[in-house]
């Protein structure tokens, strides 16, 4: 197992080094290995299919015009996942679409919840369907696992700006879970 | 601010989750890659260097023909043994005696028509021999005492040119001549040579003479130069002796 493991990082290290150097081939395996998990990451920034596959094609270029600057030191995934969501963002800003809710927060939120896979499902959709800045902030910490000052320098807002967003993004969800949740009787 | 549970699971289903791109999506990403970085094959720096092997080869081989070409075949000089042939045979009977020169005394070459039929190949094979003449740095020769007692000098070659009537050879001369001038020519060089009109330079030296002249000469100098002095003293003391006596 780890014999084999070892192959297949010594492979993807060879495949990297051809790519750096211009090699085709090799550019278009990275690209099969890694477009699908790059193109839904940026559907989770960006709703419309076409601008975040067009942004994904971008992040691609950029992957392959500083692939000679990757020294190895860490996950190449994630390296790529980092060059693909700043690009999202920069087109966001682009795009004055986006608009931070700016009230502060409340109370912090301790909940437990854990939802089954159906709920998680719908779990989904409801993060799609959040306002673009809770969205936005949320999948950053979230999903992506960047900190607040790390999000409040990609976003350029300030970090306690981050926070807010976040707890709202929260409080949404766990919101409309619970309603969702909560059974209904009868019909009207 | 802690994670709530829920995000953790939310985390990791919508990490692995995967669009397929369309179809088209690569063609876009490498019609963009092509104009900011040209591919670069593998192979490619190999069949560029085997290409340029075969052009500096192709080229080595053409010039290799234009220089075969350009050297026509009445330039062609065979050095045939039997062209140059010892000197014990060209020496006239009167100089044989002189055979006790030392071994590494000048020999000069000398061209016989005995190898060649052509007479144009004799023709260039003579000028060639006198060129060889001419332009070869001679072997020094041994002028010690022992060397010089029975040296003597005696060069004598049937074909001998002085040098202010020797005249290059002229490359374009072949193509102006036909072979009924290259014909005249030759009879006419054989009848000058049969009646030995060319001049030959038959001075001969004695380094013994020579050295006894310059040794005579030395001694009579500094004869000269004793006399003077003593004349001159001889002169101050009778002076001397005048004016004491006075």
């Amino acid at each position: 197992m780890k014999v084999k493991i070892i192959s297949l990082l010594q492979h993807e290290k060879s495949l990297i080094l051809k790519a750096a150097e211009g090699h085709r081939e090799s550019q278009k395996e990275i690209y099969d290995r890694y477009a699908p998990g790059m193109l839904a990451l940026t559907q989770r920034y960006i709703k419309d299919a076409h601008f975040a596959e067009d942004v994904m094609i971008d992040g691609f270029v950029k992957v392959f015009r500083a692939l000679p600057e990757f020294r190895f030191q860490g996950s190449f995934e994630g390296w790529i996942r980092r060059i693909m969501v700043r690009e999202a963002i920069d087109f966001l800003r682009k795009r004055p679409f986006v608009v931070y809710d700016e009230t502060k927060m409340e109370a912090p939120i301790t909940e437990s919840y854990t939802p089954d896979p159906y709920q998680l499902e719908a779990l989904e959709k409801l993060v799609e369907a959040l306002p673009d800045g809770y969205r936005l902030v949320f999948t950053l910490y979230a999903i992506e696992g960047y900190k607040h000052a790390e999000i409040a320098t990609l976003l350029d807002i300030s970090e306690s700006t981050s926070k807010t967003q976040l707890y709202k993004a929260r409080k949404q969800l766990q919101k409309q879970i619970k309603e969702s949740s909560t059974p209904r009787y009868g019909t009207r | 601010m802690a994670p709530v549970d829920f995000e953790k699971e939310l985390q990791d289903r919508l990490r692995s989750r995967e669009v397929q791109p369309r179809e088209d999506s690569w063609d876009r990403i490498e019609a963009r890659l092509e104009t900011e970085f040209p591919a670069r094959k593998p192979g490619s720096r190999k069949w560029k260097f085997l290409a340029a092997a075969c052009v500096v080869f192709l080229l080595g081989y053409f010039l290799l023909q234009e220089a075969a070409v350009e050297v026509s075949p009445t330039d062609v000089v065979v050095e045939s043994p039997d062209s140059v042939v010892p000197e014990a045979q060209n020496v006239p009977e009167s100089t044989r005696d002189s055979d006790s020169a030392p071994s590494d005394s000048p020999q000069p070459l000398v061209v016989t028509d005995a190898g060649s039929q052509n007479p144009m190949d004799r023709n260039i094979e003579t000028d060639r021999a006198v060129t060889r003449e001419k332009n070869e740095p001679l072997p020094q020769p041994d002028l010690t005492d022992r060397a010089l007692a029975g040296f003597t000098p005696d060069i004598q070659d049937d074909l001998k040119i002085p040098d202010g009537e020797w005249v290059a050879p002229d490359s374009n001369l072949e193509d102006a001549l036909d072979d009924a001038e290259v014909e005249a020519l030759l009879s006419e060089a054989r009848v000058l040579v049969e009646n030995n009109s060319v001049p030959t330079d038959t001075t001969s030296l004695n380094p013994a003479a020579l050295l006894g002249e310059v040794e005579s000469e030395l001694d009579q100098t500094f004869r000269d130069q004793i006399l003077k002095k003593l004349k001159t003293g001889f002169s101050k003391v009778r002076t001397a002796v005048a004016d004491r006596s006075e």
